[in-house]
């Protein structure tokens, strides 16, 4: 045996080596000791060696309880560590199947969805056949969408269907003050979720806010943060499709509010998040589901519309609908009612659209400017709009509208907008302006709001949709974001558009603007009459409904403005 | 069956192992060579040239030393230092045999300068419980009987051939620990044949009864039949039975 041999052996077994070694050392050592031991026993004196024998069962006791008391904690951080995740899982949900307990009747509002999802359901309850016909688990599924619309009851659900162990946690607990510690927990997750799958034969992980441990990966700018961040998604990307001796049916859910364009790529990929579903904002059908489940779980009026309220509920997610049947029961113990009636839907829906009233005094000066510049709005509404209805105005200061305000809105959902759309919205905003102009003769400082969403309104219909009257084409807010520079300031703020077509595309803005005055005002000037009738209505009841503002246009003789 | 037989071993062992203290231990040392043990024992571990002596149930331990007490007139450290040493190997030795004597008495004598002697009188089973802590370090020094001896025979007596050792009877060092104990309210404490006699100089005799009761008790001493208990201020005489001092305690 030559030298490199040994040198080789000792380089590939250094650690066993060393190992031994203690343990020889250490052995000897307990070999000496025991040895004196038995040998200072044997030459104790008889009263000292009776007095040790006979403590020998009270020292054997003792110890046993002692052992005990030891192996108890022992075992207890050990299965803490193990199975709870140990000081990385405080804070973390950990939820069985069996407690989830949400059935999939119980999902509501979203059977579209629940049609993708039954399909993933399937997938994984027939895991055990898919993989005899040598298909793949599913991985992962992304569930995206706006807040509020069943994303985590959802995945409950799927839960459990599927009936496997349910593991949840939020993606912001996973990250941490210690760089590497969004790791650590991401992997005590799934070693915790391996376990459960091999008990159980599957296992769920959930991460809600998922954006929070899956945005894209960047280059750290030297604080170190960056860094923490990539290695929690690197540890995902690994823990979901990595090398392992061996495969798991572990299935993740994840889900976010944030566009699948802002997490990383990698792990959008298939093999990682192979599924992805949409859970999106109800249609009017599904509202209607929600409105009649939810107002099951309360004491109602048996007359209430679901259908009704389903319309008024435009844009409302399953949680504001929710929300609103709460608010309503409340409102009706309040009132000292047995049952919630469409009185307190309606108090319950003003309430969370448009706040809490605000106990303001105001003076019949500023009452009859604020009922006149509602009115404006109001009018320019329901003449000029062609899909949106005026479903209340008020005078009432509250918490969203302030001094008072005009609710309006189409009455379904709506994913595009025409120039018609984006004009009636400026000539909706400025109708404020012209009531005042028109009736006062000068205007005040409540158009504040109404203006910016006017020049918002003019401002992208010229500079990103080309509907500026000059006829310039192209997306120059779009053009100006592409060709920035980022740096640590943000942008860089380089030029790539020409003083010439900012002041035409500046100037189309102005023109509708002013284009859009000029039609509402010849507009109010005309209907003076309904001007004064609405405005006086609004000071004298202070709060006008759908049913009330209809009926007032109808008496003037005029009708919605219909496209 | 072989399984049956690992079992019963098994539990032959257990049982062993649980009640190995409650097996007779041979004694390692015998009554007929306690003196030389306690010399050997003396020289070997803590290098003091020890005389014993066993004088019925007493056995009586010396060392010569030069000078008792320091200038504040109390034990030089030394000499405590190797009076401990000597009573620790004579324990060692006692303890270690069977049957025991009943009384240990160690001795310091000054040889050199006064001939006094310093005794320290125990009575052993007061040493065995104070080695299986039934009794407190406080408690077992109460009960040890500390005397100077202040006719100076020891002088120059290297072989302490003229130390008077007799053997202890428990009613003696009862006496005496009663009397040191007592020492402000006793007068005298003696037998006259089966009668206690006590003299007392205070008028407190219920706490000299309770200390009288206490003792008997705790030595198990009844070998008296009557206690006559004698006020030397007044004269009054009273007598004490060995049921009254029984219920006294009660």
């Amino acid at each position: 045996m030559n030298i490199s041999k040994i040198k080789m052996f000792l380089k590939l077994y250094w650690i066993r080596i060393l190992l031994i070694a203690i343990g020889s050392i250490l052995l000897t050592f307990t070999i000496i000791l025991m040895a004196a031991g038995i040998r200072a026993m044997i030459n104790l004196e008889s009263f000292y060696k009776q007095m040790m024998f006979s403590s020998i069962p009270v020292q054997f006791f003792l110890s046993v309880i002692t052992a005990i008391i030891f192996a108890s904690i022992y075992m207890f951080f050990n299965y803490w560590f193990l199975f709870g995740g140990g000081m990385t899982k405080l804070g973390q949900k950990r939820v069985r199947a069996e407690e989830v307990n949400i059935t999939w009747n119980e999902v509501v509002g979203m059977e579209e969805i629940k049609r993708e999802a039954w399909e993933v359901v399937q997938l994984l309850r027939d895991h055990a056949q898919l993989k005899q016909v040598g298909g793949q688990v599913i991985k992962g599924l992304l569930l995206s969408g706006p807040p509020g619309c069943g994303k985590t009851y959802l995945a409950k659900a799927i839960a459990t269907e599927v009936k496997m162990p349910f593991l949840s946690v939020v993606g912001s607990e996973i990250e941490g003050i210690i760089v590497g510690l969004g790791a650590s927990k991401l992997r005590n997750l799934f070693k915790e979720a391996r376990t459960m799958a091999e008990l159980k034969g599957g296992c769920i992980i959930f991460i809600d806010e998922l954006d929070s441990v899956a945005r894209t990966r960047r280059a750290d700018i030297g604080m170190g943060g960056q860094m923490s961040a990539n290695a929690a998604v690197n540890q995902l990307l690994t823990e979901m499709d990595g090398l392992r001796k061996r495969e798991n049916n572990i299935v993740v859910i994840g889900a976010t509010n944030v566009d699948e364009k802002e997490l990383d790529p990698a792990l959008m990929r298939a093999g990682r998040f192979d599924r992805k579903i949409y859970v999106g904002l109800p249609g009017l059908k599904d509202r209607e589901q929600l409105f009649s489940f939810y107002l099951k779980k309360i004491q109602h009026d048996q007359t209430i519309d679901v259908s009704l309220l389903a319309r008024k509920c435009v844009y409302k997610s399953p949680a504001d609908i929710c929300n609103i049947t709460r608010e309503a029961s409340i409102i009706a113990v309040r009132n000292k009612k047995d049952s919630v009636g469409m009185l307190e839907i309606n108090e319950a829906m003003d309430r969370i659209d448009l706040g809490l009233k605000i106990p303001i005094e105001l003076n019949s000066k500023e009452k009859e400017q604020i009922a006149y510049h509602e009115a404006g709005h109001a009018i320019a509404t329901y003449l000029l709009h062609p899909t949106d209805d005026v479903f209340k105005a008020s005078i009432i200061p509250r918490t969203v509208g302030f001094l008072g305000y005009v609710y309006h809105r189409s009455k379904e959902e709506m994913h595009i907008h025409n120039r018609e759309y984006y004009l009636a919205n400026i000539k909706v905003a400025l109708g404020s302006y012209a009531a005042e102009k028109l009736k006062f003769n000068t205007t005040t400082s409540g158009v504040d709001e109404d203006m910016h969403q006017a020049m918002v309104w003019a401002y992208n219909m010229c500079w990103r949709w080309s509907m500026g009257p000059s006829g310039l084409k192209g997306n120059f807010k779009e053009l100006e974001k592409s060709f920035a520079g980022h740096s640590w300031l943000g942008s860089s703020g380089s030029n790539y558009i020409s003083e010439k077509t900012k002041e035409t595309l500046d100037i189309d803005v102005q023109k509708i603007l002013n284009q859009c005055l000029k039609e509402v005002e010849e507009l109010l000037a005309k209907e003076i009459p309904l001007l004064e009738r609405f405005a006086k209505e609004l000071i004298a009841r202070q709060e006008l409904d759908y049913d009330e503002i209809e009926a007032i246009f109808k008496e003037c003789g005029k009708t919605k403005l219909t496209v | 069956m072989r399984k049956n037989k690992t079992y019963r071993l098994v539990f032959f062992f257990l049982i062993c192992f649980f009640l190995c203290g409650c097996f007779p231990i041979k004694p390692t040392y015998t009554k007929e060579n306690l003196t030389k043990s306690i010399t050997a024992l003396g020289k070997k571990d803590y290098k003091l040239s020890i005389d014993s002596w066993l004088i019925g149930n007493t056995v009586w331990v010396r060392i010569p030393v030069s000078g008792l007490f320091d200038e504040k007139e109390q034990l030089k450290p030394q000499v405590m230092g190797d009076l401990n040493k000597t009573i620790q190997a004579a324990t060692r030795v006692i303890l270690s045999m069977n049957p025991r004597p009943l009384f240990l008495v160690a001795v310091a004598s000054d040889i050199k300068e006064t001939g006094m002697d310093c005794l320290f009188i125990n009575y052993i089973p007061d040493i065995v419980k104070f080695q299986l802590q039934y009794l407190s370090r406080d408690e077992f020094y109460k009960r040890s009987i500390i005397t100077i001896d202040q006719n100076a025979f020891s002088l120059g007596d290297e072989s302490g051939s003229r130390l008077k050792k007799h053997d202890i009877g428990l009613g003696d060092f009862l006496n005496q620990l009663i009397m040191q104990r007592l020492r402000n309210e006793l007068s005298e404490i003696y037998f006259e044949g089966k009668t206690w006699k006590i003299k007392i100089k205070t008028k407190e005799e219920n706490n000299i009864i309770k200390i009288l009761a206490y003792f008997c008790k705790e030595y198990d001493f009844n070998d008296f039949q009557i206690i006559e208990i004698e006020n030397i201020s007044s004269g009054e005489k009273s007598l004490v039975s060995k049921e009254d001092l029984k219920n006294f305690l009660r």
